[in-house]
């Protein structure tokens, strides 16, 4: 029962039906309004006949009786009255006199009855209680019941006329007007029954408009505005209670159609902004969780709000304590709180710290505290990030101590260090530098002049890598050169420097340099002693070959004597060119001894190379064509050309002479007997030199003899050498700054190669420092 | 029957002098310029002694008298060193060498550069049991 009750509740609070309800009403309304003046005017139509009839009727009956009135004929009016009488439709028909007399009626037992004056008939005239001499039709007429049916009365006045008082009766005198009235009574019961059956067709048409109407209208609410309206209440329902599934189909164009199109979208808008509000809610979840921050929001007793794991991970403290206490395990606040700051002023501060983490080690962390309002704009939280800075405390210090080594280093190195920084200014520079250089380090930081630091070479690769060239080599290693002091002093040094790269960009470079003055003192003074010492041995080796010569000269006068004994003069032969021989050797002995203990210096002179090359071939030329050795000259005509080549023409010219005539003795030595050939070249050397190459095809070198190549007293020749030409050779060459070296294999040749510096000029007084060679070059040739 | 001396020495002032010195003495002589021709006429000649060069090319004489010294027909033959190794500073250590070298026994007499007449002949006498 309450059930339907609330259903019925429900369906009453319904937009339909109160339309519904109002469209019913009205129209109701408007229906009985309509159908009342219908009838109203029908039934006032069918009267307005009905009296005009009755009127016509009562004229007729008049005019009907009025000759036998004339004729004093009352017989036949009673005839006539009784006749008339006899119709359906009428009642009563009677005629009175002017005193209310009954004369004549359809009702014989009434003739002769007197009417009360206050009657319903008199009423229509006598109500103004004098007799009308004429009457309005319409107030002629009354409607009163008689038993159950309507009667129509109409009174119909007789008038005195001519002829009624000229008759000859005399009966009614000239000024009597009004003679007798005629009261005709007519059944309404056919009239009323038509009206009857009009109101119920005319009810019975409305109602069925009324409903169909209703119907209609009823039909279309439910349709076109209950059920989209149910359906849009239900859906906001759902999106209320945040089911955002329901989509409201959109059944029409109308407004109701529209909005439903507005509330899908308005649906989806929300649905999106949930989702969104839920996704960066979670999101800001997610990231107070997982920034690899401490963060924690404190209230104004500067108690832990709330906190991430991060900040439980690092420091010992909880939701309910005291900042102070988490991340410092003080009972008091900082002294430098900002927090305090933040709450005043609701700006955000920020400063570095350093608590203790949960093993109770230091830990450093970086604050920010910034401010989190109310509605009313008053701070009620503040928000504390805290970055933890412990590896980069830790590396400052690691850093600094790093730093503080590398200086230390760089200061106390015996080397001088100098670096410049990415835009080429000396940047660092050593008391080691500052004590072979002589600049003062103030006025050396900064400069830009990397001449006066560096060497040349080194120079050049700075300014081409600031020029963003691609450089063929960025480090210089263990290069030997001179570089002028502050006092104009050249002093040898070994430099090695290195271009410094950030990923692939130039960003300074660095030179170490190592005094050479002790070193390269050292290497004369041990040259000096060298040659002492090999002058030394020299004695026990010149003693052996002393020796050999006496053997020689020995034997050959024993030849000679036992020749001159035996009277045999082909062993005198042999016997005195043994004697000859061996005196020839004394003297290349001495002769070679003298160059190679002597300690001289070159004497340079213009030079063309290729004209002292030229020479050397000339002077050997007959020797090797007697031998069948051809000299092949492949002399650089670039040389030729030069104009700054100084050499000690004398020296190097001993040089050539020495290998070309151990050429000559390889090509001797060699198994073939055929083609054999020397080839001197000559090469302008591109780092700046000369370089003279004495090949042949001859016998080539063992690895025993090539090893003892250099060696005082060493040959291969026996009794012919001395074994100090390439001794001499080597020395003279050293002498020029110069290098040499050979390739040789056995049975194939041997190429010797002296490479020499440009040389100074004859006025140029500076010393000579022979070049100290490293003992094995780097492509594996050996080298003197 | 004279006995037949094989003189082994690269410098050909040596041979020429040893030659005439022996042949005056009443030796045959056959001589070689270094120790492979050396080795070869050791075996063709089959010489009573040899005199042989510690300093040679090709084969050095301390390799030859090794060599010989391994044969067992060769190693009968005597021989004496003719040296300059004991002032030479590149042959006093192949000399060095040789000497502490236990397997191989010392060869039956060395003289040394430059040689006296007399003492190699009564080294030679000595050896050849004259």
């Amino acid at each position: 029962m309450s059930k339907i009750r609330e259903k019925w509740t429900n369906c009453t609070r319904g937009l339909g039906f109160r339309i519904a309800l109002s469209v019913g009403l009205i129209l109701l309304a408007s229906y009985v309004v309509f159908i009342y003046l219908i009838v109203d005017v029908q039934q006032r139509f069918y009267l307005d006949q009905i009296v005009r009839e009755a009127a016509r009727f009562s004229s007729a009956v008049l005019n009907s009786t009025y000759s036998n009135m004339l004729h004093d004929d009352p017989e036949s009016t009673r005839s006539f009255l009784h006749d008339i009488g006899k119709q359906e439709s009428v009642s009563d028909v009677r005629i009175y006199n002017h005193d209310g007399l009954v004369k004549f009626s359809n009702h014989p037992e009434e003739v002769g009855k007197t009417v009360d004056i206050k009657s319903e008939a008199c009423l229509t005239c006598h109500s103004e209680d004098k007799p009308f001499s004429e009457v309005a039709k319409d107030k002629r007429t009354r409607i009163h019941y008689q038993g159950k049916d309507r009667i129509l009365g109409m009174i119909t006045p007789i008038y005195n006329e001519k002829s009624c008082f000229t008759a000859s009766c005399h009966v009614h005198p000239e000024d009597q007007k009004v003679l007798g009235v005629l009261d005709m009574k007519m059944r309404l019961g056919r009239f009323d029954a038509h009206i009857q059956s009009l109101v119920i067709k005319v009810v019975l048409i409305g109602l069925g408009t009324f409903i169909a109407v209703l119907g209609t209208i009823a039909l279309y609410i439910l349709f076109r505005v209950h059920r989209p309206v149910s359906r849009l209440q239900q859906a906001m329902q759902k999106v209320s209670a945040g089911d955002f599934s329901y989509k409201t189909p959109v059944e029409s164009k109308d407004q109701l159609g529209e909005l439903a199109t507005s509330f899908n979208l308005m649906r989806d808008q929300i649905r999106r902004r949930t989702y969104e509000l839920i996704r960066s809610r979670g999101e800001y979840k997610n990231l107070f969780e997982q920034v690899p921050c401490l963060i924690c929001v404190i209230n104004e007793d500067f108690r832990i709000v709330r906190q991430n794991t991060h900040m439980a991970s690092l420091f010992k403290g909880g939701v309910g304590m005291h900042c102070y206490e988490a991340f410092k395990k003080q009972s008091e606040i900082c002294e430098d709180c900002h927090a305090v700051k933040t709450f005043a002023k609701g700006e955000k501060f920020a400063k570095e710290h350093c608590g203790l983490d949960v093993a109770g080690q230091d830990a450093n962390y970086v604050s920010y505290t910034s401010p989190i309002f109310d509605e009313k704009g008053k701070v009620i939280y503040s928000m504390l990030i805290a970055v933890d800075v412990r590896d980069r405390v830790k590396l400052e210090h690691e850093l600094r101590v790093s730093k503080d080594f590398q200086t230390n280093l760089i200061e106390n190195s015996i080397h001088g260090i100098i670096a410049t920084d990415e835009s080429g200014k000396i940047a660092i520079y050593n008391e080691a530098a500052q004590r072979l250089l002589g600049y003062e380090f103030h006025k050396a930081i900064g400069d830009v002049e990397l001449q006066k630091y560096f060497p040349k070479q080194f120079v050049e690769m700075i300014f081409a890598s600031q020029l963003g060239k691609v450089l063929p080599e960025t480090r210089l290693v263990e290069q030997e050169a001179a570089i002028y002091s502050s006092e104009g002093e050249a002093i040898p040094v070994r430099f090695s420097g290195l271009i410094l790269f950030d990923r692939g960009k130039p960003v300074g470079s660095v030179g170490f340099v190592e005094d050479l003055r002790n070193v390269k003192r050292l290497e004369r003074d041990k040259q000096a002693s060298d040659r002492l010492a090999v002058v030394g041995q020299t004695v026990a080796g010149l003693a052996h070959g002393i020796k050999n010569i006496i053997q020689g000269l020995e034997g050959g006068v024993y030849v000679v004597e036992t020749a001159i004994e035996d009277k045999d003069s082909k062993l005198m032969d042999r016997g005195w060119s043994m004697v000859k021989n061996n005196i020839h050797r004394i003297s290349d002995l001495v002769k070679d001894l003298l160059a190679y203990s002597k300690e001289r210096r070159p004497q340079y002179e213009s030079t063309d190379p290729n004209i002292l090359a030229e020479e050397v071939c000339t002077l050997f030329e007959i020797k090797a064509n007697e031998k069948s050795i051809t000299i092949e000259r492949q002399f650089d005509p670039n040389l030729g050309k030069m104009v700054n080549v100084f050499l000690d023409q004398r020296g190097i010219h001993t040089c050539l002479s020495n290998l070309v005539s151990n050429a000559i003795d390889a090509c001797e030595m060699a198994q073939k007997k055929e083609s054999l050939k020397i080839v001197v070249r000559t090469i302008e050397d591109n780092e700046g030199g000369v370089i003279f190459e004495i090949s042949d095809n001859g016998s080539g070198m063992n690895d025993e003899t090539q090893r003892k190549v250099f060696s005082s007293f060493y040959s291969t020749k026996g009794n012919r050498g001395t074994g100090l030409g390439l001794l001499v050779t080597s020395k003279i060459v050293a002498e020029h700054g110069g290098e040499i070296y050979f390739e040789s294999a056995e049975g194939v040749g041997t190429t010797f190669t002296i490479r020499l510096p440009y040389g100074h000029k004859p006025s140029a007084e500076s010393e000579s420092s022979p070049t100290v060679m490293p003992l094995e070059s780097t492509d594996g040739k050996q080298i003197a | 029957m004279p006995k037949k001396i094989l003189v082994i020495d690269d410098e050909p002032d040596v041979l020429i002098f040893l030659g005439t010195l022996l042949r005056k003495n009443g030796y045959d002589v056959c001589e070689a310029e270094d120790g492979v021709e050396g080795l070869k006429k050791v075996i063709d000649e089959k010489p009573d002694l040899v005199c042989l060069d510690l300093l040679m090319p090709e084969k050095t004489g301390i390799k030859m008298y090794r060599e010989m010294r391994k044969d067992e027909e060769l190693k009968k033959v005597p021989v004496i060193m003719v040296t300059g190794f004991s002032t030479s500073p590149i042959g006093y250590m192949d000399f060095k060498k040789f000497i502490h070298h236990r397997s191989i026994p010392a060869p039956e007499g060395y003289i040394e550069k430059p040689v006296n007449k007399d003492e190699l002949l009564k080294a030679i006498k000595q050896v050849l049991g004259e």
